[in-house]
Order: structure tokens, then C-alpha cells, then sequence
């Protein structure tokens, strides 16, 4: 069962992580629904993910890809069901990484790189206490670990997409993040920079990582598990498991061309086609 | 914006109210006015006051029932020179007659940016009773013009009020010549001592706040002057009225060991405060004048 | 004149002394508090605080019948401090946004204390300005005020300070680390209250709002960091105070409207600067080849 340091006051801060149980997987849902005041965003989620694995989430746009990361890192309500991380309720750890989606920073704020990732030890901080030098050489070890080691005093705005991830990740370091929850972290960035942040999913080590991706292809070959969500659950498990055209069409309707070549079965997001009524 | 509105209403309700009774309503605008007026009245007529006491005419406000006085009024009278401007968008519209108490009087001119809402004149009139006794004579003609019924009446009443008058400024001229010329000298928080000063042979050292509106703002450089003089005249006082926000002067009066002094500027108080006719107003800030400024009362 | 003496003359008089002072203190403490302002895009907020303390300054007339101004003080700094809680508290119940709540909170508050003074008529002073402060006419008690809120509230902002950033620039984080975003918040919006108060009393409206709203936007323009963007700040509105001051004292100018323009003067220069350094930046990394930032 769960396993919990007693909290300050109902909400309280909490600077200890709650203890794990080592025998409960990474994850585990179970009939999660969650609604947006009337709204019905999720239902019928239930899967087990086991520590350390990565798990992409995919699903067409409106699909509740964002809402689940959320869900599972304690920010938004459940209406249903149960989420268990390491055996206990979200809002008990504070070693969960959300790391948001580009359009919802605000890059002009006046802060560097490192202020940003050392935003991230501030969990481990109580209040009324000032950031040490121990928790100075985390930061930068962080940064020099994504590659960001020279860009420290860099304003957020200076940098580059990729860089912008790459710095997000740094944070989850910082954070002694053991679950990490990206949200779309691909989006917007060129192809060689998609591959630097998926390279440095690596250097999170520990951690149990969720990524809400797009790309298909992606999903099928870098990610052991794979998440297929159209505001319920249609499937889950190996990526060869889910990934086929019959769960493929309940997800994306029309838009998916189903493409046969030497090696299989290739299939093609048509991203210009989103109505069902248009697509054949 | 606001004043069309209002001058929408008052139309309307002057046109709703020209089933007129036979008692002619007057109207004054100020609680200085209205006591002028109400003396040479007497009971024959009741007179309405616009203003409450200690208001500002600046952030007047009228409200329905206003409106209503305004639009029934058969005579308004106002002091005139300016002090009315706020009234403005809500007098077009009565048919009421409206007098100019200080039409024909001489007016002191001033620069246009010292001119309450711009006009160039200053609107204290009524410092100097010589022209309220003009103000009286003018009341009695056109109440005898409304109600020729009691026009003796009233022209009675306008001499022996216009009589007390001359008495009382005969009064102040006794009681400031207790003071050395060298003493008459006058701070105040805005220029509404002009006409006083004229008649009864005060200097206007200067005033806090420059020229005649309370809403005007000094620089520094003014503020110093004022400072320099009160010090180099040894001006024992500063005085303040009831409708202006004090922080400024009395900040001056500490700075420069003046003793700040409140004074019954721009209107009458309550019934059981020490000024409640015009002529017990000038008789409490001449007696606070002097007594601050070293004459022995 | 020298140089010496010309500084040294203003300081002769004691409402220049104090002048100075209330100037250095107002504009400290407002570029602080004005940093948050402006970041979470509250500019406003100082007017709108400003003018719903009107029905508490009402309700502190009618109900303990004084009107002088030390005593309406505090009934206003209350108002400002329900009035700022209110708003929070509405931006966080309700799909409105928090500009919407401020404007909506600001009429209805103006209107509820003009209702108020409507009742009862005759007022000594037009009581809407009552509170309004004039930065030469600052009295010691004005000083002592100014001084003892200003040090309380710095004090809160420095030992919240990582809590008030995380807050302000990333409320989806402080959730994730369990921090009470709303708590913070709250506070945050009681500090702006307090200093809007305060600095009211003391500068008057125009003044105080400048002071919350330029030097802060112009720091911005030049620093990468929140701490320097809230030093610079300081310094910017220290500077357009004393500097305003001595204009007023040698060319006549009215001290509020002086200070002003001097700091919105500050303002422009910073704008022509960031914009040819931002243009010499952007065609440095073109010519390095390295990728130019994201919007």
C-alpha cells in the first residue's frame, strides 16, 4: 500500500520525497478518467509500465495526450479511477518531471538557463532556504551533461529550440527526477536536433520516462512501450503490438495512408487531413 | 460625457414640471449665496440651496433630487466669475432665470493659468462685503421682479441687510487696525484672499497651491520661494480653508514655524458651527486673521 | 554658483530633504514589487487598487466619523489588501482572466464608494483625493510609514524570492514540486497592495504608478536576470526621482510631473538600445552560422 512522511497541513510543501515501494511497478492506472469541468477528456485508462522504461504516447491532436502526462504528474485531477507511482499517489512525490510544451513558456521572462534548471532543486529546498553551492554544482553538472555546460548564463529567449528541450531535461536532472513526463518535446525542432534530445533521454538514467510524441515512426523504433489514445485508451504494449492498422484507423480515422513496401506495412501520418468526413 | 446626461434628465424634468404652483422657487447655487438671498427673502419665499455645506465644487456630484431642484427652480441665483463652471451643462436646459450676482462688479483679473477652470478672473467675491452689498441690491430687484406681490418687502429687508453689511465692514476695519501694516501680510493654501487683502490693505505673501484651482500642483522651486518668503517676512500663520486637501500646507506651516490656521473659505458650516451666516463667516476668519498675525482682539 | 553649491542648495530646506528621501524609498520599493507587475502583465493593477479604495476610505468616514488622513489610511490599506485577495481569488475560481477580474473589481469598487459618499453629503475635502499624496508636502509620519512597510515587504520578497520566481514564471512546475502556487500568489498580490497604498499616501497617484510601471519595463529592456532587472529598476527610479527633484527645484517644473518624464526618458533610451543591440545580436549569429534564437 501507499507509504508516506506525514505533510505539513492539508496541501502542505513537502521537501522529503515519499519512500517507494520496490515492488510496485513504475506506473500503474487503473480506469482513469478525467473531465475538464463538463468536458470528458480521458477514460479507460489502465496499464502497469515498469521502472526504467520509456513510453511513448501517441494519439492524434485532442487526443488527451497532455492531459494524461498532467494527470500523472499530480496537476490536474482525476474524476475516476487511481494513478499509483511507485506504489503512491501522485501529489506524494516530488521527484515527477513535467516538462511542459514549448508555446506554454514564457521565453521573454528574465531568467538564464541556469536559473531555470536550478527552478527545478527548488523541490528539495524547504521554504525560507537559499540555494547552496552543492546545489550550484548540480545545476551545472546538469547543464554540462545535456551539452548546455557554456550556455548557462544564456537568457532562456537566446536559445535555440533544441537547446530550449535540452535545458528542460537538465531540470529533470536537477529535479532528481525518477519519473519523467515530456510533452510534445519534438514538436517545431529539425531532425538532427529531434535526434540530440532523444539521445539525451539516456542521460536520465534511473528515470521511468513518458513522451507524448506525433511521429509514428519515431514511436515504433526508439520506444519500448508504446500508448495509443483517442480520448480512451486503444492500445498498449510492444509497438509492433499496437501500431497496426486496425487500432491505427480507430485512432486517426481517415488520415493514416497505409502504405505496402518490401520490408511491411508503412504508415503515414497525413497531418493536412483532420476531418473524417474529407479524408476517403 | 457625464454632463449631457444630466442635461438630458433636467430637460425632461423641466419640461414634467411646468405645472408650476404659485410660490416662485428660488434657487442658489453656494451656502454663501443662499444665506444672501435667504436675508433679503425673508419668509415671503423659500429658498433652496444647490451646494451642501463644506462641499468642493470641483467633484460635485448632482444627484436626481438636484436635478428635480433645478428643474423647478423659477430663479437661480449664482456668485458668478467662474466659481459655477460645473453647473454649467446642467443650467442650459431650465427655464429658469439665472443671475449672475457678480456681474457688474469689478473683478480681479488674472493670468489665464491661474483662472479657476480657466477663466481669468478670481471668483472670491464675497471677501469683500462691498460687493455683496451690489449682490443684495441686485436679489431684491429681481425677487421684486418674480413676486411684485412682496417686491416693499423685500426691498425693505435689502436695506437693513445691506446696513449690517456697511457695519460689518466697518467692523473689520476696526479690528485690522490692531494690526501694524507690517503684519498684514497673508499665506493661504489657494488665492482666495484677493479682494480681502485689496480692500483692508493685506500683501499676498503667496499661496501653497499656485493659482486659484485646489487641483494645481507646484514644483519645487515654488514651494521653496513660498518657504523663503514666509521666513523673510515673518509671517506668523498660514491659512487653509475647508475644501482643500491640507498635507502640502501644513508641511510648510511646520517646516517654517508657522501655525497652521483653518479658515471658513468657500462656504458656510453646519447650523451649530461657528459660521453659520455669510456675516458670521467673515467675522470668525477676520477674528482668527488678526489673532494669528499678533493683534490682541 | 559651483557644482557643490548647486547640490548642495535644495537640501537646505526640509520638505526637499524629506522629498528626496520619500522619492528613494517610494521608487525602491516599487521597482521591486513593479518587477512582478509587470512580468505577469498586471500593469494596471496599481490603478485599479488605487481607486477601489475609495467605498473603505467611505466606510472608514461614516463609521469612525474621522476624516483625517492617518486614520483613512489604514482603512484603505485593508480595502487595497481584500480588493487584491478578491482578485486572486476570482482569476482562480473562474475561466476569467486576472486583467478582466482587476478591470471589473475596479469599477465596481469605484462605484460602490461613490454610491457610498453620495449618501452623505458634504464632505470637507473631495475624499476620492483625500489619500492622494504629494511627494512635497511628505510628512515624517509619511516617512516612518514608507520606511517600516517598505523594510517588511522587501524582507518577504527576499525570503520568498525563489518561490515568488517559480510562481510568477512557471506555476505548472511549482505544482509538480507540490509548492502552493495559490498561497504564493496571494502574497504576491498583498505585497503589490501594501506598496500601492503606501506609496500612494505618500507620492500621490501619478507618481506611484510610474514609479510601480517604468523603471521595472526598462530594466527589463536591459537585464537577463530578475534580481538585476529589479537593482537596475531601483537605481533607474532612485535616479529619475533625485534627478526630477532638482528640476523642479531650478526650473520650476511641477515635482511629480518631473520625476515622471525623467524615468519615461530612461524609458525610451533603453527602448533604441535593446533594439540596435537585439538587431546586432541577430546579425552576429547570421554571419556565425550558429541557429538563431526562437521566438
Amino acid at each position: 500500500m501507499t507509504s508516506l512522511r506525514p505533510t505539513a497541513a492539508r496541501g502542505g510543501r513537502r521537501t522529503t520525497e515519499a519512500v517507494h515501494d520496490p515492488s510496485a511497478p513504475a506506473l500503474r492506472i487503473r480506469d482513469l478518467r478525467v473531465s475538464y469541468g463538463e468536458r470528458l477528456a480521458l477514460e479507460s485508462i489502465t496499464f502497469n509500465l515498469p521502472v526504467g522504461a520509456r513510453l511513448a504516447v501517441v494519439g492524434p491532436n485532442g487526443a488527451g495526450k497532455s492531459t494524461l502526462l498532467k494527470a500523472i504528474a499530480g496537476i490536474v485531477r482525476c474524476a475516476h479511477g487511481s494513478i499509483a507511482v511507485h506504489g503512491v499517489v501522485p501529489e506524494g512525490h516530488i521527484c515527477i518531471a513535467y516538462l511542459p510544451q514549448r508555446n506554454d513558456v514564457d521565453w521573454r521572462f528574465p531568467v538564464t538557463a541556469f536559473d531555470a534548471v536550478m527552478m527545478g532543486r527548488i523541490g528539495r529546498l524547504g521554504p525560507l532556504r537559499h540555494p547552496k553551492e552543492r546545489d550550484r554544482a548540480i545545476v551545472r553538472e546538469a547543464l554540462a551533461l545535456v551539452g548546455l555546460g557554456d550556455r548557462g548564463k544564456r537568457r532562456i529567449g537566446e536559445l535555440s529550440g533544441g537547446e530550449q528541450q535540452r535545458m528542460f531535461i537538465a531540470r529533470a536532472i536537477a529535479q532528481e527526477a525518477e519519473l519523467v513526463l515530456f510533452d510534445e518535446p519534438l514538436a517545431g525542432l529539425d531532425v538532427s536536433s529531434q535526434n540530440e534530445v532523444l539521445g539525451l533521454l539516456a542521460q536520465l538514467r534511473k528515470a521511468t520516462i513518458l513522451v507524448a510524441l506525433h511521429d509514428l515512426g519515431i514511436a515504433a523504433t526508439r520506444f519500448e512501450y508504446v500508448l495509443l489514445l483517442r480520448g480512451r485508451m486503444l492500445g498498449f504494449g510492444r509497438p509492433a503490438d499496437v501500431l497496426q492498422p486496425e487500432t491505427l484507423r480507430q485512432a486517426y480515422g481517415g488520415a493514416l495512408r497505409m502504405v505496402s513496401t518490401e520490408d511491411g506495412v508503412l504508415v503515414v501520418h497525413d497531418t493536412a487531413c483532420t476531418a473524417e468526413d474529407r479524408c476517403p | 460625457m457625464r454632463g449631457w446626461g444630466i442635461a438630458v434628465i433636467a430637460g425632461v424634468l423641466s419640461a414634467a414640471s411646468l405645472s408650476a404652483s404659485a410660490e416662485v422657487r428660488v434657487l442658489c447655487t453656494t451656502t454663501i449665496v443662499g444665506d444672501v438671498v435667504a436675508h433679503v427673502a425673508g419668509s415671503d419665499l423659500s429658498v433652496t440651496v444647490l451646494l451642501p455645506v463644506n462641499a468642493d465644487p470641483h467633484s460635485f456630484e448632482a444627484t436626481p433630487s438636484d436635478l428635480v431642484e433645478i428643474a423647478r427652480a423659477d430663479v437661480i441665483f449664482e456668485n458668478g466669475a467662474g466659481l459655477e463652471a460645473f453647473l454649467a451643462p446642467l443650467l442650459e436646459t431650465t427655464r429658469a432665470r439665472i443671475v449672475d450676482l457678480s456681474a457688474g462688479l469689478t473683478l480681479r483679473v488674472l493670468s489665464p493659468e491661474e483662472g479657476h477652470e480657466g477663466e481669468g478672473v478670481d471668483p472670491h467675491v464675497w471677501f469683500d462685503p462691498t460687493n455683496v452689498i451690489a449682490w443684495v441690491d441686485l436679489v431684491a430687484e429681481v425677487l421684486g421682479d418674480v413676486d411684485p406681490d412682496h417686491a416693499a418687502g423685500y426691498r425693505e429687508r435689502a436695506k437693513d441687510y445691506a446696513q449690517s453689511l456697511r457695519d460689518l465692514d466697518a467692523w473689520i476695519f476696526e479690528q485690522v487696525s490692531r494690526l501694524s501694516p507690517a503684519r498684514r501680510r497673508l499665506v493661504t493654501d489657494h488665492d482666495s484672499f484677493g479682494y480681502f487683502a485689496n480692500r483692508y490693505g493685506f500683501l499676498l505673501i503667496g499661496t501653497v497651491l499656485p493659482g486659484l484651482s485646489a487641483m494645481s500642483e507646484p514644483s519645487a522651486r515654488e514651494v521653496a520661494a513660498l518657504e523663503t518668503a514666509i521666513l523673510e517676512a515673518k509671517v506668523p500663520a498660514v491659512f487653509v480653508g475647508t475644501t482643500v486637501n491640507p498635507a502640502l500646507a501644513s508641511q510648510v506651516a511646520a517646516d517654517t514655524g508657522a501655525q497652521l490656521v483653518v479658515l471658513y473659505t468657500g462656504s458656510l458650516s453646519d447650523a451649530d458651527g461657528p459660521a453659520p451666516t455669510y456675516v458670521d463667516l467673515l467675522r470668525y476668519d477676520v477674528l482668527r486673521i488678526v489673532a494669528a498675525l499678533g493683534g490682541s482682539p | 554658483m559651483s557644482v557643490i553649491d548647486w547640490l548642495i542648495a535644495p537640501l537646505q530646506y526640509p520638505f526637499m530633504v524629506r522629498a528626496l528621501a520619500a522619492s528613494v524609498l517610494v521608487s525602491g520599493l516599487c521597482a521591486v514589487v513593479g518587477a512582478y507587475v509587470v512580468l505577469r502583465s498586471m500593469a494596471f493593477l496599481g490603478d485599479a487598487l488605487a481607486h477601489s479604495v475609495l467605498p473603505g476610505i467611505a466606510a472608514g468616514l461614516l463609521i469612525s466619523g474621522r476624516g483625517d488622513r492617518r486614520s483613512l489610511f489604514w482603512w484603505a490599506l485593508g480595502t487595497a489588501i481584500a480588493v487584491s485577495l478578491g482578485i486572486g481569488w476570482i482569476g482562480e475560481r473562474s475561466r476569467i482572466r486576472e486583467d478582466t477580474a482587476i478591470g471589473i473589481v475596479f469599477a465596481g469598487m469605484f462605484a460602490l464608494g461613490v454610491a457610498l459618499l453620495s449618501t452623505v453629503r458634504g464632505f470637507a475635502v473631495d475624499l476620492v483625493h483625500i489619500l492622494f499624496g504629494n511627494v512635497l508636502g511628505v510628512s515624517p509620519w509619511d516617512l516612518a510609514v514608507i520606511g517600516g512597510f517598505g523594510a517588511a515587504v522587501l524582507l518577504t520578497v527576499i525570503l520568498f524570492y525563489k518561490e515568488f520566481l517559480l510562481v510568477t514564471f512557471d506555476p505548472t512546475l511549482a505544482s509538480t514540486l507540490r509548492i502552493r502556487a495559490s498561497f504564493y500568489r496571494r502574497l504576491l498580490l498583498v505585497l503589490v497592495a501594501v506598496v500601492v497604498v503606501v506609496s500612494l499616501q505618500t507620492v500621490g497617484l501619478g507618481l506611484m504608478l510610474a514609479m510601480l510601471i517604468t523603471p521595472a519595463t526598462t530594466a527589463f529592456l536591459l537585464t537577463r536576470r530578475l534580481p538585476w532587472m529589479m537593482g537596475i529598476g531601483a537605481v533607474l527610479g532612485i535616479v529619475s526621482g533625485v534627478v526630477g527633484l532638482y528640476l523642479s527645484f531650478y526650473w520650476g517644473i511641477a515635482s511629480g510631473a518631473a520625476i515622471v518624464l525623467v524615468a519615461t526618458g530612461f524609458f525610451l533610451v533603453a527602448l533604441l538600445v535593446s533594439r540596435r543591440r537585439d538587431v546586432l545580436r541577430w546579425r552576429l549569429k547570421r554571419r556565425s552560422g550558429r541557429p538563431v534564437a526562437a521566438e
